[in-house]
């Protein structure tokens, strides 16, 4: 890169902490489940920033948290240099199309009643109302042959299609409104190992024709190092350690770190 | 390790019927499985592989919309043609199964130990003790607080308590064969190691044989003895798996191998299927 990158998105001592009810209302109410305690990072633009952890480590709910997906308990994110936690649904309105989201579960993140044009053009209905029907359907068509489909698939229903394909409608649906940052939650974690390597691959040549930003959220070591810039790996609620895959993957520094690298089969 | 062959499986076929529309989802399969082995059944979604291993014990649905072809002896006994009070006697008794998601094929409104002590009451009728026998299943499975799992719900435990409660239950009746559908693909890699170094414990401990079903090759290499790929419901190749894993033959087997990422190996793309096939 011939200048450097620019900060996109900075999170500063993110909390996010659910409160547990009291079994009994005369009893003290227990402590509240910190699922995010204290978590600071930043994301350049273009680049890949992979989250690693093992289930209830926190690492959804961060990427969650930065759409409003999870309620903020403390902290501060940073978009563009605008702290997101204190905006009003209004203003925050036009983020939402700047920031994307794809899902692990190609199967649940679909409406199962609604065609492909339905899915992919709902996001346009949003955030371009002044669209009219014909120019959606032209543009749905392009995002399809951009995630490698065809447009003869618009009118088809998410149950005619295989997992890798359900997940490249997802991919675009996240890419119909032009959104500069996207957070792929485990979104090849559901796929066979061969649609697994197509998916990625997709992902990364999408990111290097329009200068896509991830926040990209992984339990597969080896998926995470190969398509970050820079990894956090996260264990109950806290970033354990960070830097380029292969200082933290390669010559881990934690414990925590090598005893999840053991676990991974090598062949 | 006995040389005995447990199961002998023969070009074994597996017919859906709907409609006017057939479908093979297996065709052709054959092999030989010892007691103590483990044979690995690698392949894609859709590739047949979960079907064999279901029309062993008729878990698919009745003929005419399903039609099981061939022959698998068990200990000399045939299982296919069988009646459904023969082969209920099979079920869980002699084979057993785990599945993908433990979370599902767990019942919600009951505890653990009613659970696993229902499949010992039905398969085990003579057994005097059932509690006994249910925390002696769940000690098997390296449980630590046995009284303690057998009195909770499947909603109180974590994924990996839940797949051990499954195989726990799958192994209170002493199976010969275990069926194993993927059963760490919902899991974490740390509760994956967990749960591949119990059936390896357990496979050892019981000389019982494991049929071993996924679609990731990862997890063969260090379990497995032989290896079975299988594709649009055949087998492609077959054998030790050092042998198939090493210098695989087919050009679908060196996808299935290549397309996995590994760590500390930079690449600029993953190398697909489509690749692979496409080189050969």
């Amino acid at each position: 890169m011939t200048q450097p990158a620019a900060t996109l998105l900075e999170v500063r001592d993110l909390a996010v902490h659910y409160p547990v009810r009291a079994p009994w209302f005369f009893m003290p109410a227990p402590q509240p489940k910190k699922a995010v305690d204290g978590v600071s990072f930043s994301v350049l633009r273009g680049q890949t920033v992979g989250i690693v952890g093992e289930s209830g480590s926190g690492k959804s709910t961060t990427g969650k948290a930065v759409i409003r997906l999870a309620p903020v308990t403390r902290g501060a994110i940073l978009y563009g240099g605008v702290d997101l936690i204190g905006l009003s649904p209004a203003d925050f309105h036009p983020y939402r199309k700047r920031i994307q989201m794809i899902f692990q579960d190609p199967y649940n993140s679909l409406n199962p009643r609604t065609d492909v044009l339905g899915i992919v053009s709902e996001p346009l209905e949003i955030h371009f109302p002044g669209m009219s029907s014909a120019e959606k359907e032209a543009r749905c068509e392009e995002l399809l042959l951009a995630v490698q489909l065809s447009a003869d698939d618009l009118r088809k229903h998410p149950h005619e299609f295989s997992g890798g394909q359900r997940q490249r409608i997802g991919i675009a649906r996240a890419l119909a409104v032009q959104p500069e940052l996207i957070i792929c939650d485990e979104p090849v974690s559901a796929l066979d190992v061969s649609v697994q390597a197509e998916v990625v691959n997709l992902l990364q040549d999408l990111q290097d024709k329009l200068g896509l930003t991830y926040l990209f959220i992984g339990h597969d070591l080896a998926v995470i190092e190969h398509v970050s810039d820079h990894v956090l790996v996260m264990n109950a609620g806290k970033i354990v350690e960070q830097g380029p895959p292969d200082a933290i993957l390669g010559n881990p520094k934690e414990e925590y770190t090598r005893r999840l690298l053991a676990a991974v089969p090598r062949f | 390790m006995s040389s005995e062959t447990l199961l002998q499986v023969r070009d074994l076929g597996v017919t859906f019927q709907s409609g006017s529309r057939t479908t093979v989802a297996a065709t052709g399969v054959s092999f030989d499985l010892r007691s103590g082995e483990v044979l690995a059944v690698v392949g894609e979604s859709g590739s047949g592989k979960s079907v064999s291993s279901l029309a062993l014990t008729g878990l698919l649905p009745p003929p005419p919309s399903c039609v099981v072809t061939g022959s698998a002896r068990l200990g000399g006994v045939e299982l296919v043609g069988m009646d459904e009070a023969g082969l209920s006697a099979v079920r869980g008794r002699r084979i057993a199964y785990i599945f993908q998601e433990p979370g599902t094929s767990l019942n919600p409104v009951y505890d653990i130990g009613f659970q696993i002590g229902e499949a010992v009451r039905l398969h085990r009728p003579e057994e005097a003790d059932v509690r006994a026998a249910v925390l002696r299943a769940l000690a098997d499975v390296r449980i630590d607080d046995p009284a303690r799992v057998a009195r909770s719900y499947p909603h109180e435990l974590s994924g990996g308590m839940q797949q051990r409660a499954m195989i726990a239950m799958a192994l209170a009746c002493g199976p010969d064969l275990l069926v194993a559908d993927e059963p760490t693909t919902a899991l974490d890699v740390t509760i994956q190691k967990e749960i591949m170094d119990l059936l390896a414990r357990l496979r050892a401990e019981k000389n019982m044989a494991i049929l071993l079903i996924t679609h990731n090759f990862g997890v063969v290499a260090s379990f497995a003895d032989h290896v079975q790929v299988m594709r649009n419901g055949r087998i492609v190749e077959q054998g030790p798996t050092a042998q198939v894993m090493g210098s695989p033959r087919d050009a679908y087997t060196r996808g299935l191998i290549a397309c996995i990422p590994r760590l500390g190996e930079k690449r600029r793309r993953l190398t697909t299927l489509k690749d692979e096939l496409r080189a050969s």
